[in-house]
């Protein structure tokens, strides 16, 4: 049971890591804000996948790209959602807390 | 009247304490809560302040984040007090907050233009950090309340932040 369930773990995480097959349809990311830091950003996103940004934090924060290609406000407890830009890397911050930075990196 | 009292006392508590002063010896949670809902209070009313005199659209920003997010750090508070029936005591430490912060607030009231922006900046620098050491070393460690010690927890790295916050937009003011 124990190493049944390991292995399936395993493989469920493997695929959850590897990347999208070539023209997969768009998926759906989380980032997760809390402490006023962003989580972990999850790789091989694709252009035109979607990122829900929870914001855990009692105060409010952005996700802005410094790019200016995505920007979305999250009030307190609340979240939002922006679509991958194209491909690249694309930095981003909290307008309101400078400090508060992260990188997402888009393949086509 | 009493805003102004507070925002003149905000202002002063950056430059006059020392950090050492900003917290008694092993405050008790209702003073712990006290030091920490003046202090936040008191840099609502240094926002304040600065968005009636300040000029710079960066320095003006950052006066309106420090209003939203002390505000809503204090209305945390607020509620946790009163779910934990902790009624916050009034104590030498947020006293002197209050009065030292009243000279700095009447300092800031006869500038303007650049020299204003300056000198808010500069003091939300120095009130950060001294109410940030404050919090690791004295308050935080003191509180026996575990809700309390997180909420003072979650404040420091937000108060961090502010602190790093304003030392980049001091470093950028000419």
């Amino acid at each position: 049971m124990g190493r049944f369930q390991s292995l399936a773990t395993a493989i469920a995480g493997a695929a959850l890591l590897a990347p999208p097959p070539a023209g997969a349809t768009p998926r759906g990311h989380v980032v997760v804000i809390a402490n006023m830091k962003f989580g972990p950003v999850p790789p091989h996103l694709k252009a035109g996948d979607t990122i829900i940004w929870i914001n855990k934090d009692i105060i409010r924060h952005t996700a802005t790209a410094k790019d200016q290609t995505f920007h979305v406000d999250l009030p307190p407890g609340g979240s939002g959602k922006t679509v991958v830009p194209g491909p690249g890397r694309h930095a981003f911050y909290c307008v309101y807390h400078p400090t508060m930075t992260g990188l997402l990196s888009a393949s086509k | 009247m009493i805003a102004k009292t507070l925002l003149a006392s905000a202002s002063a508590l950056l430059l006059s304490v020392s950090p050492t002063t900003l917290a008694a010896e092993s405050p008790t949670d209702p003073q712990i809560a006290h030091i920490a809902y003046t202090a936040g209070l008191l840099d609502v009313h240094a926002g304040e302040q600065a968005l009636r005199q300040a000029a710079d659209p960066a320095v003006r920003q950052f006066a309106q984040t420090m209003i939203r997010d002390h505000k809503a750090v204090n209305q945390q508070a607020i509620a946790l007090l009163k779910k934990l029936g902790l009624r916050p005591e009034p104590n030498a430490t947020s006293e002197k907050l209050t009065s030292q912060a009243r000279d700095t607030a009447a300092h800031l009231g006869s500038l303007t233009g650049r020299s204003c922006d300056k000198a808010y900046i500069r003091n939300e620098v120095a009130f950060h950090r001294q109410v940030n050491e404050a919090l690791s070393n004295s308050l935080i460690p003191n509180a026996r309340n575990a809700q309390l010690k997180s909420l003072l927890e979650n404040g420091l790295a937000l108060f961090q932040a502010h602190q790093s916050h304003a030392e980049h937009l001091l470093s950028q003011l000419k």
